[in-house]
């Protein structure tokens, strides 16, 4: 704390909002009120994106912390504000739950489960079998192969004309002819009230 | 048509495994890359000659 009440002490004050909000515990009001009024706004400042409660509680004690170890610090090495170390301190600790947070919102890894997808061979998964033989029985093997491995596998013209024995220039014929075929053929919405696909229908 | 192009892609495969058992290190990557190229090429392939032969 700091000036003696002169200047508005945004910790306290936020701290005492949060808590008549119920989104920390009244106890972080008392940790809030021990910090340096020329931090004390950073407590706002590194409050986005976190969630009430917990992470706002940890917050409060992150700042009372940081300020604590930025002055030790200060008083070893020298002339660095104490703002801009508290901040550079807070700023970090601050990350550090938001990458928590986010591992523990994210989905678990399993490759097991991809790989049964993949199937043990690396062949084609059931979804691709199915969606492959859609698009063979429509366009041929042809122009089936040449969309397929452009806008699915999404091979350069280079690669699939290595496989195909063919020019790039061929390829690419093949791919619009093909992309053409399937468009015509699929109940695709119209882009807009005027779409190519009413007005065909 | 179909059958022609998956005999092509199993001896590109075959001539490609070979190749990148004596290759050297650095050019392994890019040998693996085309390796599995004409792998899929194949699979796919194999799928459409199983697929029609379902249908027929």
């Amino acid at each position: 704390m700091s000036d003696g009440g002169a200047r508005l002490d945004w910790a306290v004050w936020q701290a005492g909002f949060w808590a008549r909000a119920g989104k920390v515990h009244p106890t972080s009001v008392a940790v809030a009120a021990l910090v340096d009024a020329t931090v004390s706004d950073l407590l706002y400042w590194s409050s986005f994106d976190l969630d009430p409660s917990v992470e706002l509680d940890d917050l409060v004690q992150m700042l009372a912390l940081a300020q604590l170890e930025a002055q030790a610090a200060r008083g070893a090495a020298g002339d660095t504000p104490l703002r801009a170390e508290v901040q550079r301190r807070l700023r970090r600790a601050a990350w550090q739950v938001r990458l928590a947070r986010g591992q523990h919102h994210r989905a678990a890894w399993d490759p097991n489960r991809m790989q049964s997808l993949v199937g043990p061979d690396g062949g084609l998964a059931t979804a691709e079998d199915l969606t492959w033989d859609d698009v063979v029985r429509k366009l041929g093997w042809r122009l089936g192969l040449a969309v397929w491995l452009t806008t699915v596998e999404g091979w350069t013209l280079e690669e699939v004309a290595e496989v195909t024995a063919l020019t790039k220039q061929q390829v690419w014929r093949r791919q619009r002819q093909g992309l053409a075929r399937l468009r015509a053929d699929l109940p695709l919405r119209p882009r807009s009230p005027e779409g190519e696909e009413e007005r065909r229908g | 048509m179909v059958a022609v192009e998956v005999e092509r892609a199993a001896e590109r495969l075959v001539a490609l495994a070979d190749a990148l058992v004596t290759a050297p290190p650095e050019a392994r990557p890019a040998l693996r890359e085309r390796l599995y190229r004409w792998q899929r090429v194949l699979a796919l392939g194999a799928r459409r000659l199983a697929h029609a032969a379902e249908s027929g």
